[in-house]
């Protein structure tokens, strides 16, 4: 017991800072691509005084910044504008504690880790439509209804995508998985389809282009963020903080994890990740709605039951033998 | 030319070109002859280019009604001037035969209290619709049009104050889930009575102030005003200025197309594309600074010419300039182009057929996105661009990405007429500018391609003041594309609206200008400025 009251504040801690240093990477990197300059990875001799030596956790300086504003409400706003950032902080912190950071479970096996991740998981989208749908803001409700189109377009590719990890393992367990790929090879190789169709849905639950329909600045203002500022919006970005960590974590350890020294590689495999969200991020120009929701069906759902197939042909079917 | 088509019209109409503006006959007809004058131009296929009105005082109002009929170097234009008495101004509306005179008519309706009977939309323009004093007699019905009931249910506005329409205007959308059933479209926020400062000046500071009219386009904006004043004082402006005035006018072009393509491209979340494309106008912004001194406001034209000179050594460096722009150009176009997302965000979008386009007389870039071959440049040629080679660029796409490939292929023709504006000035009389003017005749009109479409100044030259005019008005592009945006905004999706919203460029900077509306006290002042 003792041991889960320093644990779970250093995971959650970890987690959390690697979710800024991930966001740092997106930023720079996305910055550097458009010829801009980014947040500072070293701040010049003459400005250190009032930005310190560097900007890497410029994320999480601006997310202080937000906890020292005060929050407006609108009358006609229900109490559940209030709850959803903590809901959404609440779950991410829980998906957290279930994942095989670099090779180590922190809080041991757990049977049906993957099953209540992607529930947890789930509970981000639903939170905005929570939130965005309470906060009585006609952009709130344009977004809410993109939101909740978009959400049941990626969160099929998702989590088939991730049962075909579970159905080659033949375990549900995060840490078994794991495990499993240390003996063989990363079921990226094994399984690519799976592999991609996840990597889709992520960075559809990420909300980054082209899929962040939900947000788009120039139609909707800040869809359901609209309405929220200060202390409600700190929250939903750390939560937003917690869920980068968690879903880079989570493809690593279901496609790509490679044992060598625990948590060594597991840097290296993050930053290629991220790299990748951030090339699509960069190259991408925004989907609309009804584009969005039907590439998804197209490619993504189409990939992840290639991959169902595939993971069930290398179990039961002709290679069956050979595997 | 200009006794031809007046020959022509005369034909039409039976009646005699009673003065000439600037060689477009100009004729005055009764009040009661309008609507069948005007009809018959229309038919003919000629569009409205500019309504407008000047107060002259106890004789009452005169109501200029200019109509061009666009063709190949030969465009017939013709100018009906009709005097209302100011005890009575009274007037058939043209609006209920072409949407072209609406908002003409709202503005005179409400700046100068002529009344447009049957004019189907008597709301306030720059006002707002609250305002006290009805544009129209008919306060009932105006009171009533003002106050839509029953569409608060599901009102979507965008702006005043909007990420996605920096400038301020209020599109009030009425939506069932992602689709609008209607819109309405209210500008008038912008107030800097412009036009107002114009009548108090004299003709050399109004250039001034007619660079300030637009950011972007303000080398479009001067070259039109020194046009149009250069045409009263019977000047004819040397060549080289002339060809200074076209490289100024074609590099605006570029500057403005980069601006847009990034803000197109910006509303449809491509952030790259934007920031490239900004990046590259920083190019041609440094190379009208190299030619000007002054990177926004160049300030290179004044009355009779053009005030700095292009020396060689520049001009080699301009060449230079010119060739990066090039390569700038063409590596924006393979990243937008190729895109994939562009392509299915923008195709099939707000689409523009070419006869509505024609309907709503609409300009520039947007007219030749929907085919259309209209063209100042072309259509009335001015300045050099008879002497260089160059094409009209258009598309019959007729949607929001055939305006995007009509302003990339004007990119590419405005680089064309830059580099030989810039090999014929070597070859050139020095002389810049004609010094010294008096005002000879009472009227000034000027039509200028500018980036966004064709500009149009209108002076009047003071009966009693020789150096100042009486009244200064102005047409920008936006003014008659804007109009456009109902047309092409119902039924489509609120995921559509900004793609199609920048496709026409608006630039409300330009369109409002003009009232000063002030609260004070509870007790509302109102100082009386002009419209353009």
């Amino acid at each position: 017991m003792e041991w889960l009251v320093i644990g779970i504040p250093v995971v959650v801690g970890f987690a959390f800072v690697m979710g800024v240093l991930y966001d740092y990477e997106i930023r720079k990197l996305f910055a550097r691509m458009q010829s801009r300059r980014g947040p500072l990875f070293i701040v010049p001799r003459d400005l250190r005084g009032g930005l310190g030596t560097t900007r890497v956790f410029q994320t999480l300086y601006d997310i202080l910044k937000l906890f020292s504003k005060s929050q407006t409400f609108r009358p006609s706003s229900s109490k559940y504008f209030i709850a959803a950032p903590f809901i959404a902080l609440g779950c991410m912190v829980l998906a957290t504690l279930l994942l095989d950071i670099g090779g180590i479970s922190v809080f041991g096996d757990y049977d049906f880790s993957m099953v209540v991740i992607s529930y947890l998981l789930f509970t981000i989208p639903l939170s905005l439509i929570i939130g965005g749908a309470s906060s009585s803001s006609p952009f709130g409700a344009l977004s809410v209804r993109r939101e909740i189109e978009l959400m049941l377009s990626y969160e099929v590719a998702f989590v088939i995508g991730i049962f075909s990890a579970a159905l080659l393992a033949n375990s549900l367990s995060i840490a078994r998985v794991v495990a499993y790929q240390a003996n063989t090879l990363p079921f990226l190789l094994i399984n690519p389809f799976a592999a991609a169709a996840v990597f889709f849905a992520i960075v559809g639950k990420l909300h980054m282009k082209p899929f962040d329909t939900t947000e788009a600045e120039a139609e909707i203002v800040s869809g359901y963020f609209t309405e929220y500022s200060s202390r409600l919006l700190g929250t939903f970005l750390a939560s937003r903080m917690l869920l980068l960590f968690v879903l880079v974590t989570l493809f690593i350890d279901l496609f790509v994890f490679i044992p060598v020294v625990p948590l060594l590689l597991y840097f290296v495999e993050g930053f290629l990740f991220v790299l990748a969200l951030t090339l699509v991020h960069t190259v991408m120009p925004r989907y609309r709605i009804d584009q969005a929701v039907s590439w998804f069906t197209r490619i993504p759902l189409v990939l992840a039951l290639i991959g169902l197939v595939w993971s069930l042909t290398l179990k039961y079917g002709l290679l069956g033998a050979v595997w | 030319m200009a006794s031809k088509a007046s020959d022509k019209f005369e034909e039409a109409t039976n009646v005699q070109a009673d003065a000439y503006i600037a060689e477009r006959p100009l004729l005055d007809i009764p009040s009661e002859q309008l609507p069948q004058v005007a009809g018959e131009l229309l038919s003919k296929g000629a569009r409205l280019v500019y309504e407008t009105g000047i107060d002259m005082g106890v004789d009452g109002f005169d109501l200029f009604y200019f109509f061009s009929s666009d063709g190949e170097r030969t465009s017939p234009q013709t100018l009906l001037r009709v005097r209302v008495p100011r005890e009575d101004p009274v007037i058939a509306s043209l609006a209920s035969i072409t949407p072209q005179a609406s908002w003409a008519e709202r503005e005179v309706m409400e700046m100068l209290g002529v009344r447009f009977t049957g004019h189907p939309d008597p709301r306030h323009l720059w006002l707002p619709y609250e305002w006290p004093r009805p544009a129209e007699a008919d306060y009932q019905r105006n009171e009533a049009i003002m106050r839509p009931k029953g569409a608060a249910a599901n009102l979507l506005p965008i702006g005043p104050y909007h990420p996605a329409t920096l400038d301020s205007n209020l599109f009030r959308m009425t939506v069932e889930g992602e689709t609008i059933l209607d819109i309405d479209i209210k500008i008038g926020y912008n107030h800097r009575g412009i036009i107002k400062l114009f009548e108090g000046r004299d003709y050399h500071k109004g250039m001034f102030l007619a660079e300030r009219v637009c950011g972007i386009c303000n080398c479009a904006h001067t070259t039109t005003y020194c046009t149009a004043v250069e045409q009263m004082a019977a000047v004819e402006v040397p060549a080289r200025a002339k060809y200074i005035r076209m490289l100024m006018v074609e590099l605006e072009r570029i500057q403005n197309h980069f601006l847009w393509l990034g803000l197109f491209v910006n509303v449809m979340g491509f952030t790259t594309g934007f920031m490239l494309s900004w990046r590259a106008r920083e190019v041609v912004q440094d190379t009208m600074e190299l030619v000007s001194g002054q990177r926004i406001s160049h300030g290179m034209n004044t009355i009779g010419g053009v005030r700095k000179d292009i020396p060689s050594a520049v001009s080699s460096q301009v060449a230079q300039l010119l060739e990066d722009i090039r390569g700038k150009v063409a590596h924006l176009e393979r990243i937008i182009l190729e895109n994939p997302v562009i392509s299915d965000r923008a195709r099939s979008i707000g689409t523009l057929s070419p006869k509505t386009a024609s309907e709503y007389g609409a300009l520039g870039p947007v007219m030749r996105g929907s085919g259309n071959r209209v063209d100042v440049r072309l259509n009335k040629p001015y300045l050099a661009y008879n002497d260089v080679d160059w094409h009209i660029v258009t598309d019959r796409g007729c949607d929001a990405y055939a305006r995007m490939l009509v302003r990339i292929g004007e990119m590419h023709v405005s680089l064309d007429i830059c580099k030989q504006a810039l090999d014929n000035l070597k070859a050139m009389p020095t002389e810049l500018a004609v010094k010294g003017f008096t005002i000879e005749k009472p009227y000034g009109l000027a039509q200028v391609e500018a980036p966004r479409g064709e500009v149009v100044y209108l002076i009047a030259a003071s009966e009693y003041m020789p150096n100042m005019p009486l009244a200064v008005r102005i047409r920008t592009p936006t003014y008659n594309n804007l109009p456009l945006l109902k047309t092409l905004l119902v039924g489509c999706d609120v995921g559509d609206v900004p793609v199609i919203l920048s496709s026409i460029d608006p630039c409300f900077a330009c369109t409002d200008r003009l009232t000063e509306v002030s609260k004070t006290h509870n007790r509302v002042e109102f100082a009386w400025t002009w419209n353009g």
